[in-house]
């Protein structure tokens, strides 16, 4: 069952500062299909979100970005700067905390009175 | 799929008029030859045409994305030229602020027993206000000179240099030259000119950091 894109609106950034910390760098192609392959199609990032995701942590300094010519087109790589490193330690313990805080309410039975 | 020469050029004739900047005129054409590639089947023209619609919202939508990332960069250089300007206290740059403030200061000083003409310091000013304009056109006309699109750093230099060098004339022709707007006192105009000066050098002073910093390195 492939899960509904309005689940991972909010964990975007979460998910593009983990994938460029285990991975150094990388393009926007190349992040679509890592998040496809992980989540074995069932998650699939859209382009018109993920582009517009990745410039904006360009722009606030939490990527740094490098251009290099592969088949003789130019390829922009995004990778992490010191402020990214330290923004995606802050955004993975925020979604695990809400992680756990929705396993708590999506556990909670009705109590009886 | 592998693609031949023609249908590369296809490809970029077909995305060429659509993005602005060649920031995104590369990304965009990266991202189609990424999807066409692992494909199986033989090229035709409906495959590009799907990526664009379905992969970007079509042409519109990367319009669209194209504004936001304008917006958020000239924004982002903005703030970094703020900064350098609010700098200026800092131990590098100290000296030559207290230097430019005491000889602001003489200027001040001389002015209130002598009239002090003031033409060769507005000539300056005003050359010195070019001299952003003259990093952007070297940029954008000698360095990018074979490059097929505008770097989407232009709008930040552009507006940059331009804002200065009207703030400059416009407060020469308000108050400092010799048929101003305002008529004022010889010494008000010191004061006017001398702030101007100072004010000057630490926009200028502070685009050049931001130019040689952040944008002179930009490979795209």
């Amino acid at each position: 069952m492939a899960i509904s894109n309005d689940l991972f609106k909010g964990t975007l950034q979460t998910i593009i500062l983990n994938l460029l910390d285990q991975n150094e760098r990388m393009y926007g192609y190349e992040i679509t299909q890592k998040v496809k392959a992980i989540t074995q199609g069932e998650l699939l990032l859209k382009e018109g979100a993920l582009y517009p995701a990745l410039h904006k942590l360009e722009t606030e300094g939490l990527l740094h970005t490098s251009t290099e010519i592969v088949d003789n087109r130019v390829r922009k790589y995004y990778s992490l700067s010191k402020d990214g490193e330290k923004e995606m330690i802050n955004k993975l313990q925020e979604a695990k905390d809400f992680i756990n805080n929705l396993q708590l309410l999506l556990n909670l039975k009705p109590t009886l009175s | 799929m592998k693609l031949t020469e023609e249908q590369l050029a296809e490809i970029r004739v077909y995305i060429f008029g659509t993005p602005r900047y060649r920031e995104t005129y590369y990304e965009l054409y990266d991202h189609i030859l990424n999807a066409l590639e692992p494909l199986d089947e033989p090229f035709h023209f409906g495959l590009v045409q799907h990526i664009v619609e379905e992969d970007f919202g079509g042409f519109e939508g990367i319009v669209n994305q194209e504004v936001v990332y304008q917006k958020s960069i000239t924004t982002k250089y903005n703030r970094l030229l703020s900064s350098e300007m609010l700098n200026f206290y800092k131990t590098s740059t100290v000296f030559s602020t207290i230097a430019l403030l005491f000889i602001g200061y003489l200027f001040y000083d001389a002015s209130l027993t002598s009239e002090i003409n003031l033409k060769p310091m507005s000539v300056s000013m005003l050359v010195i206000s070019m001299v952003p304009g003259a990093y952007y056109l070297f940029k954008r006309f000698v360095l990018d000179r074979n490059k097929m699109k505008l770097s989407i750093k232009y709008d930040f230099l552009h507006r940059t240099w331009i804002l200065g060098f009207l703030i400059v004339n416009a407060t020469m022709g308000l108050f400092i030259s010799k048929n101003s707007v305002f008529e004022i006192s010889n010494h008000a105009k010191v004061v006017i000119c001398v702030v101007l000066a100072l004010l000057l050098n630490l926009y200028v002073r502070s685009f050049i950091k931001v130019y040689n910093k952040r944008i002179s390195i930009l490979t795209t």
